[in-house]
């Protein structure tokens, strides 16, 4: 268990080495605490699915598994909708739609389908765990990025007198404006690909990198 | 009128890829050639087309009547995911000429963002029926569109010289990025010019 | 065929327990939603009429543009003015709106609530100040309904979409129209 916990941080890292779950990586990336709390939403969304769906495995017949993975997936993401429109009604006007969407998150479907499909409920988990941590840390890392560049700031959760703001000299006088844009959010994330690919050698498990 | 201001907002002022960022996954692996990508865009578009149909059958029959519109999203995927194969057993039924390579698109787009998306952006935005399928064709024609302009430029850098660490994805997420910036040229203010 | 309904049936009670879960999330939160969405209507009625105080919602009956209203008062006693909830068609959709009324049909402020135009139509209108030139008609100066007849400085600030335009006058003017008929005093 801890082994899948670990592969998903580094190896198999969903965001850097793979690409999976896109959609709120590109929507949500332009400020730090809307990516921490999308990340966190996913990582609990993952976790139950993961594990529902290798618990469920010997009880699915193989045509029905993708609509059970759906549905599981679809009630964990209205009920963290839900909960965030009630508690969270600030965050939740700003992700919007894609609370919602996080049911056919690509990163959910690889591994509920992929992952659940031969492992125990515990190993599930734990892969769930380290792929939605993983996931959480380069999103973050993008958010970071993206908000640094973009508008200049860096927006935490307000506690006491801290208004929740820091403010990066200079750049939040004249940000690129470009970066929080939609073009900016592929363009970063291009970017940061080819700095992560440079860093260490493609790993196997990225076809795209062996054919090109 | 409202018709056509709604095609023209999801095709090119709001696309569904690239302007409002609701990127499925076989955005990066379909896009290697123009030919695929066409055929899955324009599976894509039909297919969005129907499912916003049958989306806005089951809220307004069902789910509003009923005080159940917060069981929307986990109403809506059902329902798509049921209905692909449905569309997918009458394709094999009636299409004359084979079409084994579509159907393997059947899965891929009932498991994508942008078909679940439109459904519930057209029905929180109060659409009628009519406007409800115009705007899943649109938001598809809007992804094909993406789709094929994306195909077509990673062919056309299949002949230049990359540097190491773009090539593959990278360069494809760059590509995209400009291409979205392109589509700024698209904006609010072309469409009121248009319309009015 | 056993084996098949027994499948049929666990996937079946998957799918319950997937509703069941978001139903006990709907009960766990609706009063909360409800709370937010009251207070975040509230805080619009404070912006509309400052310093005053304002009663239950009371719905109309019936298929009327109009929804209901607020009374609002300033101090004890009866009502004096009321706002008004009315809906509007924009274009490719619909948008409602809260307009502040005196009793004889004067408009003293106006907010859009929500709109569910074509995204990117309207937009212009969501800003408060897009209301300024509906301020002090209704009464004795008539709502201005047709755009060319706005002063140089309005009509800029109405950016050309005639659409949007058209639907919020007639939807104050019918909000004017329901208060001087005196439908918020019965």
């Amino acid at each position: 268990m801890i082994q899948a916990f670990r592969k998903g941080l580094a190896d198999e890292n969903p965001l850097c080495v793979r690409l999976l779950g896109l959609c709120p990586v590109l929507a949500v990336s332009a400020r730090l605490i809307d990516a921490f709390a999308m990340g966190l939403t996913l990582l609990a969304i993952l976790a139950i699915t993961n594990t529902a769906m290798s618990a469920l495995q010997t009880h699915v017949p193989g045509r029905f598994r993708v609509f059970v993975c759906t549905a599981i997936a679809g009630s964990c993401a209205s009920a963290a909708d839900l909960l965030m429109q009630a508690y969270m009604p600030g965050l939740s006007d700003r992700l919007g739609i894609f609370v919602p969407l996080l049911t056919v998150n690509s990163l959910i479907l690889d591994r509920a389908l992929g992952f659940a499909k031969d492992s125990t409920p515990g190993m599930s988990f734990g892969d769930a765990l380290g792929m939605g941590t993983g996931y959480l840390l380069a999103l973050l890392g993008i958010a970071l990025i993206r908000e640094i560049l973009g508008s200049g700031t860096i927006t935490l959760v307000p506690i006491g007198g801290f208004s929740g703001t820091i403010e990066v000299p200079g750049l939040s006088q004249s940000p690129i404006r470009l970066v929080s844009l939609s073009a900016g959010t592929f363009l970063v994330l291009g970017y940061a690909k080819a700095v992560f690919d440079m860093a260490r050698p493609p790993a196997k498990t990225n076809r795209e990198e062996d054919k090109a | 009128m409202s018709y056509i201001g709604i095609i023209v907002s999801l095709v090119f002022v709001n696309n569904i890829v690239l302007s409002q960022l609701i990127v499925g996954q076989p955005f990066l692996d379909i896009t290697r050639d123009t030919k695929t990508s066409l055929s899955f865009g324009l599976v894509l578009c039909a297919l969005s087309a129907l499912c916003c149909l049958a989306t806005w059958g089951l809220y307004h029959a069902l789910l509003r009547p009923l005080g159940l519109g917060y069981l929307q999203t986990l109403a809506f995927i059902m329902l798509i995911s049921g209905l692909t194969p449905l569309c997918d057993l009458v394709f094999a039924k009636t299409l004359p000429v084979p079409h084994g390579r579509l159907r393997a698109f059947f899965p891929l787009v009932s498991t994508n963002c942008a078909v679940l998306g439109i459904c519930l952006i057209s029905v929180r935005s109060g659409y009628t029926a009519l406007e409800s399928l115009l705007a899943g064709a649109a938001a598809g024609a809007g992804y094909c569109l993406a789709l094929v302009l994306l195909a077509t430029m990673r062919e056309a850098m299949k002949k230049e010289w990359i540097p190491r660490p773009f090539r593959g994805v990278p360069i494809t997420l760059v590509s995209a990025g400009l291409m979205a910036l392109a589509f700024m040229a698209f904006d609010e203010a072309l469409l009121q010019n248009l319309l009015e | 065929m056993n084996k098949h309904a027994l499948a049929a049936g666990k996937i079946a009670g998957i799918c319950l327990a997937c509703i069941l879960l978001v139903v006990l999330a709907r009960l766990l939160t609706a009063s909360a939603i409800e709370r937010r969405g009251e207070r975040e209507t509230y805080q619009i009625l404070e912006g509309l009429a400052p310093g005053r105080a304002f009663g239950m919602f009371r719905p109309v009956e019936g298929k009327h543009p109009v929804l209901g209203f607020y009374p609002s008062w300033s101090g004890p006693g009866k009502a004096e003015t009321c706002i008004v909830q009315v809906q509007g068609n924009g274009y490719g959709g619909g948008f409602s709106l809260l307009a502040h009324c005196a009793d004889d049909g004067e408009i003293l402020g106006a907010r859009l609530l929500d709109n569910r135009e074509i995204p990117g139509m309207g937009k212009a209108a969501q800003s408060p100040e897009y209301m300024d030139k509906f301020v002090g008609t209704g009464a004795a100066k008539p709502v201005p309904l047709d755009p060319k007849k706005l002063s140089q400085k309005d009509l800029a600030a109405v950016s050309g979409v005639s659409v949007t335009y058209a639907g919020i006058a007639r939807a104050l003017e019918q909000a004017s129209a329901f208060v001087k008929a005196g439908g918020s005093k019965k």
